[in-house]
């Protein structure tokens, strides 16, 4: 295996993260007068490293990039960005391993799940370090960095399809370029626009800031214990939620809406289901939630369509304590979660195309029960879905099962104590990005600092898998990954 | 009449002898040497033994004195280039046989305009639109084959709640790409005019574009709900014609079909049509995919035997109507035979209906009557003119054309295009129409486009 075209790449993670950690200490010395020092081992470590790694790469040679390779290279691109993204939390708070590398990973993988409580007490630099991992995990920036700093044609391309979800094999590296451009441009627009609006809101322009990063990047984390029941405002949490929808929307398709093929996202069918499926668990929220929990209709309705927004776009965010309503609607936000939002946004979960696609193949397939001969060839949106892709589709879908057994039985025999909801909730939270989890003990209102250690990291290693859509981190585990091939 | 045939295959063949029959003068050009020597002894016709694509072998021949050239090789390059190559030296006709589609009104590219053929065949649409006819309303669908599939026929049936009921045609303000060609009122065929009331339970006749035609029905609030379930055998070119043919949605179509790559071809291709792999000859697969529900079997595959095994299975498994398509020009003498017989209710033989099509374009009647509708002198007729050089009206637009009563202009074909005519479109020598007029008036209007006096 050739470990040249991994150097490049751990070189760029390394050094964006040094000057993301100068950047939010200067930040807080700036503007919160706080200590330098504590943050100085933080800074050095990413950038002398990223200088060792530029000084060994050696010659670059433009040379055939194997599928192995690049699921090496975004693997441990993504796992050392965890740990040197736990830096400022070992050094800063002092905290065990587990706490900072769960913290950091929560937070690159925009999950939003914590340890933390108290947040209101933490270092400004540091509330603003959890808001900015969160924003550089939401865009991918293994992915953007390697793209227009790297030189391997075919090794830029299979990253990108490897992190992204629905993008067309046939996608040439100019057009790919230029998605990511848009991508990128709307990203910072969109932040940029909802740090404006929040600040409109009586949030202060720190607030906003921080707000916006985890808004956009569906990531979840908020400067306050209480999250955004803290301001108990209306207006910013419906700012929120029209940040969190169009976070959770594929960016190529908010590009659309303003040229003149716009009226192309509605028809699409990714689009059409994501909306009624918020739609609809918003209307069952609400009449399961009203009169019994909310004696008003209007914020039965407030209450319901942000916890649905928040959890069906993977952020997290939370305005009431939703574990105590009814068990239906925990059931729902359940779904919710393990569903995800669009492709090709920030967003995790199983993805909402996914879910349309695996109706129509289970449709087909119970049609061919009782219609045994019958030919049908899956379309969706006019794009052909061959067997292969079906197939495809069918093993990632076992494969997340089958993740999320094993990680529930794993998390059991960790904590033996823990109830199946909160087990369950726990492993789908973290496998889906989403954060906090469906009960009081890892509800809204609580964090996961009871859990051990090793549940910890188990659950850091879900939200990895979560990420990376399972199978960059999961082939790195089996040995013939390691092993020269037959 | 002297004609040209390049190709002397199955197609040419047999357009030979019939020439011959009808004593025409026929030249074969025939690249097979030993093909052609073979011909040369069985046939009366001068026999050139030679690449039609090349210039050396048709200067052989006298291309202007020919009334027409006729490529019908089994290729489609070879025949385009040939039917060129003849117009250049002077062919005063040329057709060409295609294979695939390569009709104007269906590609962007116009390779009847560039390469100037006059007249394009696909002979397995001809035999697939003879199967159509026997289907759909024959007027309509030879209105859409005369429009090659630009022009579409729809019948809608008023209902009481519909917001046109009681309105005037004007008073609809419909599209200048549509026509209602004639209404059925108890029992009565009319032609509309600009004040006709529409009345709930008409049957409105309407000619037009298929996307205008969908947006009115939305308009009109009709739905229909009586659908016509047609299965086809074999996934052949004849039912990828028919599938175009019979591509609205009031006919639910399923082809059974023995290939799985075709099986998956034809799926993605026409998602509406239920594809079903398997063979028509197997009874229990006809049961299982429930035929007695459906009104017509339609056994197309290019195997004569299979499809009349397939026709009689269908029949044992309760199909309301059997179709057969017969592809050998052999088994034409027992056609009859077997149709009494085996009590098949059509039988579409591939040599009489590419020979029907080709007289149409070589000997081409100046005025046809497409259907009538009705026996009195009042009932709408479907006229197809041609309008000659030289005619009063030549240079013309339709609003300044004094029509005669109760006359519709439903399509008009220049040259290579068609459409339904616009007021300021205007009529030239060699344009063809086609009109639904009273039969009373028929006369009127065939003077009208065909006299050479001054208005």
């Amino acid at each position: 295996m050739k470990v040249t075209p991994l150097v490049i790449p751990l070189a760029i993670n390394f050094l964006l993260l040094g000057l993301c950690f100068f950047t939010c200490a200067y930040a807080g010395f700036l503007f919160y007068q706080e200590p330098l020092l504590p943050w100085i081992p933080a800074i050095i470590i990413p950038l002398l490293l990223s200088l060792v790694l530029y000084l060994c790469k050696g010659k670059q040679k433009k040379t055939y990039i194997s599928q192995r390779e690049i699921l090496l290279t975004t693997g441990l691109s993504w796992l050392s960005a965890g740990i040197i993204g736990s830096l400022p939390y070992w050094i800063l708070l002092h905290c065990k391993f587990s706490i900072g590398l769960f913290e950091s990973i929560s937070g690159l993988t925009t999950t939003g799940a914590t340890t933390l409580s108290n947040l209101e007490c933490l270092p400004q630099s540091l509330l603003l370090w959890r808001s900015v991992s969160q924003w550089l995990g939401g865009l991918g920036f293994v992915v953007f960095f390697v793209t227009f700093l790297g030189t391997h044609g075919n090794f830029q391309k299979r990253l990108y399809l490897q992190e992204s979800t629905s993008v067309e094999e046939s996608v040439s590296l100019f057009h790919m370029r230029k998605n990511i451009a848009y991508s990128f441009f709307i990203y910072i627009g969109l932040t940029i626009l909802c740090a404006l609006s929040l600040s409109q809101c009586n949030m202060s322009l720190f607030d906003a800031l921080c707000h916006a990063l985890t808004t956009v990047s569906t990531g979840g984390f908020s400067t306050h214990s209480a999250g955004i029941h803290h301001f108990n405002s209306l207006k910013i949490e419906s700012i929120l939620m029209i940040f969190m929808l169009l976070g959770s929307i594929h960016f190529i398709f908010l590009i659309q809406v303003f040229t003149p093929q716009g009226p192309k996202l509605v028809k699409n069918s990714e689009f059409k289901t994501y909306i009624a499926i918020i739609l609809i668990a918003t209307l069952v929220c609400t009449r399961v939630l009203y009169p019994k929990v909310y004696p008003s209709l209007p914020e039965t309705v407030r209450h319901a369509l942000f916890q649905v927004v928040s959890i069906g776009t993977t952020t997290g965010f939370h305005s009431v304590n939703f574990v105590s309503w009814p068990n239906i609607t925990v059931l729902i936000l359940l779904m919710l979660m393990f569903i995800g939002g669009c492709t090709g946004s920030t967003a995790g979960g199983f993805k909402v195309f996914r879910l349309v696609a695996l109706c129509k193949i289970l449709l087909a397939h119970l049609e061919k029960i009782f219609r045994s001969n019958i030919v049908r060839v899956l379309k969706i949106d006019g794009v052909l879905w061959n067997e292969r892709r079906q197939l495809d589709l069918l093993y990632f879908f076992a494969l997340n099962l089958f993740v999320m057994a094993i990680a529930v039985v794993f998390l059991q025999l960790l904590m033996p104590t823990i109830d199946f909801l909160t087990n369950v909730s726990a492993v789908v939270a973290s496998l889906s990005n989403v954060g906090p989890g469906l009960t009081s003990s890892i509800g809204p209102n609580a964090t996961f600092v009871t859990f051990p250690p090793a549940a910890k990291i188990l659950l850091s290693v879900l939200m990895l898998l979560g990420r990376l859509e399972i199978y960059a981190i999961l082939v790195l585990l089996t040995p013939k990954f390691w092993k020269r091939f037959d | 009449m002297q004609f040209v045939i390049i190709g002397a295959g199955e197609v040419g063949f047999c357009l030979c002898k019939h020439l011959l029959q009808n004593n025409h003068e026929v030249i074969i050009v025939e690249k097979d040497v030993p093909w052609a020597k073979l011909l040369g002894e069985s046939v009366l016709a001068r026999i050139i033994a030679g690449d039609a694509t090349l210039f050396s072998t048709l200067q052989q021949i006298n291309l202007p004195q020919t009334d027409a050239v006729l490529a019908m090789t089994q290729d489609d390059a070879v025949n385009i280039l040939a039917c060129t190559l003849a117009k250049t030296l002077g062919a005063k006709k040329t057709v060409c046989r295609i294979h695939r589609d390569l009709h104007p009104n269906t590609q962007k590219f116009n390779y009847q305009a560039h390469f100037s053929i006059d007249h394009l065949i696909d002979t397995q649409h001809v035999c697939a639109f003879e199967i159509a006819k026997y289907i759909r309303d024959p007027h309509r669908v030879a209105i859409e084959q005369f429009s090659r599939g630009k022009i579409e026929i729809q019948t809608l049936e008023l209902k009481e709640k519909s917001p046109w009921t009681g309105k005037t045609i004007l008073q609809l303000a419909l599209d200048n790409n549509i026509r209602i060609g004639f209404i059925k009122r108890d029992q009565q065929h009319f032609i509309p005019t600009k004040d006709t009331v529409l009345q709930a339970h008409d049957l409105l006749t309407l000619a037009g574009d298929n996307v205008h035609l969908s947006r009115l029905r939305t308009q009109a609030c009709i739905r229909q709900n009586v659908f016509t379930y047609i299965t086809l055998f074999s996934a052949s070119k004849i039912t990828v014609s028919l599938l175009q043919l019979l591509h609205n949605p009031y006919y639910k179509v399923k082809v059974i079909e023995e290939d799985m790559a075709l099986c998956y071809q034809l799926a993605e291709a026409y998602p509406n049509v239920s594809v079903i792999h398997g063979s028509a000859t197997q009874l229990s697969l006809l049961q299982e995919e429930q035929l007695h529900a459906s009104d017509y079997f339609v056994a197309c595959s290019s195997n004569d035997e299979k499809n009349i095994i397939a026709c009689l299975q269908a029949q044992k498994a309760g199909s309301k109507k059997t179709l057969l398509w017969v592809n050998k020009e052999d088994y034409d003498a027992v056609c009859d035979t077997l149709k009494d017989t085996l009590h098949f209710n059509h039988l579409v033989l591939t040599k009489s209906c590419i020979i029907k099509d080709l007289e149409s374009i070589l000997f081409p009647q100046e005025i046809s009557i497409l259907g009538t509708l009705g026996n009195d002198e009042s009932a709408p007729e479907l006229v197809e003119i041609h309008i000659p050089s030289g005619t009063a009206i030549e240079g013309l637009t339709v609003d300044n054309i004094p029509w005669p009563e109760h006359t519709l202009l439903l399509v008009l074909k220049h040259r290579f295009h068609t459409k339904v005519p616009g007021a300021k479109d205007c009529l030239i020598g060699g344009d063809c129409v086609v009109a639904v007029v009273q039969k009373k008036h028929r006369d009127a209007i065939i003077r009208l486009l065909t006299q050479k006096t001054s208005l």
